[in-house]
């Protein structure tokens, strides 16, 4: 019996012995790293080496026309090339495949002039009729091209001689140039022969040739894919790299996990939170692993519905034609009021949101000019201070005061309760809505958050503009454009779900797209800035910061707002930081 | 019989069964009193902090009390479990009785159903709806329960296919009892062993099951937590950041340990013969 | 015996037909509906009318069961993925072979562990050493398999940098020689095939052991002992036998867990298997590639049932007569 109780405890405990077992043995690596320089001055550099790339998920495609995914297009950036790229000012662009080009404002036209050495990387030059090919991809409505909103100004592109094409455009806009260079040039001798019906399950998605200075190598399935060098690259940009490999790690721990053990040496889109450790551990000098981060392209906001959706439901229901319906429409009890609006921005500490959500790596965004663009202005926009005692006499001045004493604001016996819903699964959205629910009933007011399905988020609630408020965020353009969003033309579309209308801003949103030179156009800008950031559909929470990390052997590495892949045959690897992964390929 | 159970710690299986389930019971019901955090409030400037006086199980990401979020994950492990396996159990004990008992076509539909049923990797299946769902509790419980009662209904059928004829169901039918009440009154309370044995199987296997969702990110969703999830949160270092994974491991371990072994006791006291 | 095998064979059929369209079922009452996957506001109506088009999903859902029905049973064929446009069954046979290597080696290192120990502590039951490993053994069948990856790859990957803890090969695995190349298979392999082995061998261990218990207290192996037949001779020719029977019908629980331990342990150690690929389908709602994953997981483990009622059939001179069996 006695035997058999000490067998029992025994047993017991084993399991929590074996897991104990790990933590005897001692952590072995506080070895010191010593980061030498990034950007060398008296540089030798010696081609070679391999650059691992983690990326979340695999590529739907390597066909620039229907790529969407992050990780598809850096692959394709790397690939294919434009007629032209954008400049870090984000106005003015650089030769690519086109060497030099001319701009004729009063018949608005653009003559562009092809490098003449480009080859396709199966030795076919790249001519003028790849450029008009690409075009006429791009506008046919069976492909379904994500960016024809760009060349909806162009009436024709035309080729005179193999190394001349010619964009000639409706009227004349700031834009031309830009809507003229946008997308990657496509191959006419390999893709002609494809119907664009059949275009979408085509071998060349998987098998891209592009001009660009890496051509595909190989595709594993789920695991990796090669880019080699192209050793046919034009002019003396060829790449000091060997090889890209671009490794499908589709979980977040994983991909750290390889990032810290040497396997992979560039990671895109880490979360604020691994990032502060890899930066804490970059600046400690106990990780060769280079922290980068940048202002990305995406904020979030809480965008406020201002009109009722009961009257919006019934005035679309009946059918009359929309410019009639829209004085039907009655404005949101809640949110209708600008007041209202500014109270409740003014009682959000934005700052504290910010900081909590994103781990410190975000900037303060209060109007709807991106800060990236050259158009920002900051002192264009209205800023709301915090202030819950401005907010809550702004609140009684309205009419809503806490007058049965259950500390929530009332008005006529109607508490001021609403339903504050966002996506489920974005981790940070929900953390906003649940912050915010906390600061407003100190206040008095009662924010139920709500985390919805996007399908019936995107798909149903915001279209039909059945919604009270929401959390969410947008990814932007390099060129302002908010006419989706609050321009009273496309009221009735999915984007536009807050329902404001003003026709001051109809007007400045028309001129600022008008408007022939920068300077007038910037005048336009800052009166929308301050327009909406005084209107308030949206009340702007930040701007976020894309946080990446790259090891520190790559030498050279440019990044601004464009990202991180601004000059990637430029990056090299001095030999005496060489990793076996380096050196072990075959040429 | 139905007190034998309760007093039979000499059975090994059975009494360390009991005191590992107790212990996390304990756990889980005192836990509230022992700290006053909320397990959802965050305080980043606390952020992912070894155990400590005043965080005796350390910091998650956001700051939050992971001991806090222990207790109320792993009540919400439970509450899964314990009702998933709740209905499964009426779902299967109600199809069992019924197909063995009206036997002939019925009967062969519903083994049809229970054989297509058991065919489908569990795991797999689960993940598939609530991952296309909206996550919500009720239906991860509901969905658990659905894919689990065929077991207890195969159980549930065998034993009364061999009660069918026993006498004493005869005389009750001769006494002109109605099928219902002979289910209940007479056939239930003879197969009741089995089934209290595989009900309590079957909380360990849809708490290993839960804990695997709400580990890939698919089950108990934010700010709510789950064992899995606080797993899930510890997924990253895990042996830097051991007060996530260990503690939330050894307390699924510790439970789902502790229902095996007091099945396993059961089902020796109530059929010695059939015992593994 | 043919008689009953062909049964057997028959009596699959509706159980798969039946299967096949639940699977359809659960994904198109699962809450969320395909069509919506492509309600991007960025896109026109007509676009997205064209992109409905594309992937059929401008039907009615019975007249979309019914060319998904005709299309898997009479060409095998499951349509194309929403996320890449490839067809499902190639991405499927792509990502088989990782979980095929994966559960064949688990299974081989759990028949293995699994019935080696049994014997062994069968022989020695109610020793010291039969309970330390029958704890043990409790031990593993209780643990999620995930958390024993996850301190798998904390300790033999991140503390101790002796095992990589993802992937079924290294980068440069093409350029190693041969004995490079299965050394480099090995050391991946380790981990995950011990996560995904150790709770099934410990389950194998406890049917085995129990099986090779009653097997050596029964009359007739009591018998050969008094005749003095050598104790490995009883060993091996008869306990083993008898024992081995309910393994083989197991092999209808083992195949399912072995599929849904896939799923955690491909997840854990980012191997590009099936379990790998739904799990992606799901969080991108790729409902093609779900759909046939489903049926085609379903469908192996309604064949492996067959394989298993067959082979005891052939093993088991009592259900062979027709007499025993449920």
């Amino acid at each position: 019996m006695k035997i058999q109780r000490r067998s029992l405890i025994f047993q017991i405990c084993l399991p929590y012995l074996i897991v104990s077992l790990p933590f005897s043995c001692q952590k072995n690596n506080n070895k010191q790293f010593e980061h030498s320089d990034l950007y060398p001055k008296n540089k030798q550099i010696q081609d070679g080496g391999t650059l691992v790339i983690g990326i979340r998920a695999e590529p739907e495609s390597l066909n620039p026309l229907f790529a969407l995914s992050q990780s598809a297009r850096n692959i394709i950036g790397l690939v294919f090339s434009r007629l032209a790229d954008i400049n870090e000012d984000l106005k003015s662009f650089s030769p690519r495949l086109a060497k030099s080009w001319e701009i004729s404002t009063d018949n608005p036209q653009i003559t562009f002039h092809l490098r003449t050495d480009a080859h396709w990387q199966d030795g076919t030059p790249c001519t003028s009729k790849d450029v008009v090919f690409t075009y006429k991809m791009h506008i046919n409505p069976a492909i379904a091209w994500d960016g024809v909103a760009f060349k909806q100004n162009i009436s024709s592109v035309e080729a005179p001689n193999d190394s001349t094409v010619v964009f000639s455009f409706y009227q004349n806009s700031r834009s031309m140039l830009m809507d003229a260079v946008e997308g990657y040039i496509l191959p006419v001798h390999i893709l002609q022969n494809i119907s664009p019906e059949n275009l979408f399950t085509a071998d060349f998605n998987r098998h891209p040739i592009g001009t660009g200075p890496f051509q595909f190598g190989n595709w594993v399935d789920m695991q990796t894919i090669t880019l080699l060098k192209n050793n046919k690259f034009y002019g003396p940009g060829k790449s000091h790299l060997d090889r890209i490999i671009f490794q499908t790690v589709p979980d977040n721990f994983n991909l750290l996990n390889q990032l810290k053990a040497g396997e992979i040496d560039l990671v895109e889109g880490i979360y604020p939170k691994d990032f502060q450790s890899i930066l804490q551990n970059w600046d400690q000098g106990q990780s060769d692993i280079r922290p980068i981060s940048y202002l990305g392209r995406r904020y979030d906001f809480i965008g406020w519905n201002m009109i009722d959706p009961e009257s919006y439901r019934i005035a679309v229901d009946t059918g009359t034609p929309p410019d009639a319906i829209k004085n039907d429409i009655e404005p949101n009890a809640l949110f209708g009021r600008r007041e209202i609006r500014a109270a409740l921005t003014m009682a959000l500490d934005r700052e504290a949101i910010m900081n909590t959500v994103n781990f410190g790596m975000a900037v303060s965004l209060n109007g709807p000019v991106p800060p990236i663009l050259p158009s920002y202005n900051e002192s264009a926009n209205v800023s709301w201070e915090y202030n819950p005692q401005k907010a809550k006499k702004i609140l009684s001045e309205q009419g809503w005061t806490d007058s049965d004493g259950d500390n929530i604001l009332d008005k006529n016996r109607v508490p001021f309760e609403f339903e504050l819903l966002t996506e489920s699964g974005n981790l940070r959205w929900e953390q906003v809505a649940t912050i915010v629910q906390a600061q407003l009933v100190e206040i008095g007011i009662r924010a139920t958050p709500r985390f919805l399905e996007p399908a019936l988020l995107y798909g149903k609630l915001l279209p039909a503009k059945d919604f009270d408020a929401v959390v969410i965020g947008w990814s932007v353009g390099l060129t302002p454009d908010f006419s989706p969003l609050f321009h009273s033309a496309t009221f009735f579309t999915p984007f536009h779900f807050t329902g404001y209308s003003s026709p001051e801003y109809d007007r400045l949103d028309d001129l600022s797209k008008t408007a022939l030179s920068d300077d007038k156009a910037q005048e336009y800008y800052d009166k929308i800035a301050q327009l909406l950031s005084n209107d308030l559909p949206y009340t702007w929470l930040y701007y976020r910061m894309e946080c990446s990390a790259v090891h520190s052997r790559f030498k050279d590495i440019i990044y601004d707002k464009r990202g991180i892949y601004i000059n990637p045959e430029d990056w090299w690897i001095p030999q005496s930081e060489r990793l076996f992964i380096d050196t072990v390929f075959q040429k | 019989m139905k007190i034998l159970p309760l007093i039979a710690l000499k059975n090994r299986s059975l009494s360390s069964g009991y005191a590992a389930i107790g212990f996390v019971f304990l756990f889980l019901l005192l836990g509230p009193l022992l700290t006053p955090i909320n397990h959802t409030s965050q305080n980043l400037s606390v952020s992912l902090q070894a155990p400590s006086a005043s965080h005796w199980v350390g910091t998650d990401y956001y700051g939050r009390d992971v001991f806090a979020r222990l207790v109320y994950g792993g009540r919400i492990t439970w509450l899964v479990a314990i009702a998933a396996t709740l209905i499964a159990v009426c779902i299967g004990t109600i199809i069992g009785l019924f197909s063995a008992y009206r036997g002939g076509w019925i009967d062969l539909v519903v083994m049809r159903l229970v054989d297509v049923m058991l065919a489908f990797p569990k795991l797999f299946v689960v993940l598939l709806i609530v991952g296309l769902g909206a996550s919500s509790i009720n239906l991860l419980i509901w969905v658990l329960a659905l894919f689990s009662w065929m077991e207890i209904a195969r159980i549930i059928r065998s034993e009364v296919m061999s009660q069918k004829n026993r006498t004493y169901i005869k005389s009750a039918r001769a006494l002109g009892f109605g099928t219902p009440r002979i289910l209940l009154k007479h056939v239930l309370p003879n197969i009741l062993g089995p089934i209290i044995v595989s009900s309590v199987l079957l909380i360990s296997t849809i708490i290993l099951v839960e804990s695997g969702l709400s580990f890939l990110g698919l089950g108990i969703q934010a700010p709510n937590a789950s064992w899995g999830s606080i797993l899930n949160d510890g997924k990253i270092d895990p042996l830097g950041t051991w007060w996530l994974s260990v503690p939330a491991g050894l307390l699924i371990l510790t439970t789902v340990t502790g229902f095996n072994l007091i099945g396993d006791g059961l089902q020796k006291l109530f059929d010695p013969k059939k015992s593994l | 015996m043919l008689h009953g095998i062909i049964r057997r064979l028959l009596s699959a059929i509706p159980t798969l037909l039946i299967g096949i369209t639940l699977c359809f079922l659960i994904i198109h009452l699962a809450p969320g509906n395909p069509a919506t996957r492509f309600l991007n506001p960025s896109q026109s109506a007509q676009t997205q009318e064209i992109i409905r088009e594309r992937f059929g999903l401008n039907q009615s859902v019975p007249v979309q069961y019914g060319h998904w029905l005709e299309r898997v049973l009479f060409h095998f064929d499951f349509g194309y993925s929403f996320y890449n446009g490839k067809s499902c069954v190639a991405v499927l046979i792509s990502a088989l072979k990782p979980t095929l290597i994966l559960s064949f080696w688990a299974l081989i290192f759990a028949l293995f562990v699994g019935v080696s120990l049994g014997i062994f502590t069968a022989t020695k039951a109610d020793t010291h050493f039969d309970r330390i490993i029958n704890s043990i053994m409790m031990v593993f069948i209780s643990t999620p398999a995930f958390w024993l990856g996850l301190m798998f790859i904390g300790l033999f990957t991140i503390r101790l940098g002796w095992l990589p803890g993802s992937h079924l090969h290294s980068l440069y695995y093409d350029q190693l020689n041969s004995f490079g190349q299965l050394l480099d298979s090995v050391k991946h392999l380790i981990l995950p095939v011990l996560t995904l082995g150790l709770p099934l061998a410990a389950t194998l261990f406890k049917y085995i052991r129990t099986g090779m218990i009653d097997a050596l207290q029964s009359d007739y192996i009591l018998a050969a002992r008094a005749r003095g037949i050598r104790q490995s001779t009883i060993l091996w020719k008869y306990s083993l036998k008898n024992s081995l029977l309910p393994v083989v019908s197991l092999l209808g629980v083992i195949i399912p867990a072995l599929l849904s331990g896939a799923v955690i342990v491909e997840v854990v150690f980012a191997l590009p298997g099936v379990g790998r690929a739904m799990v992606t389908a799901v969080f991108g709602r790729d409902y093609p590639i779900l759909m046939a994953g489903a049926t085609l997981a379903f469908i192996t483990v309604i064949f492996f049932n067959m394989i298993a009622d067959i082979l005891n059939m052939i093993l088991d001179p009592r259900i062979r007569n027709g007499s025993g069996g449920l």
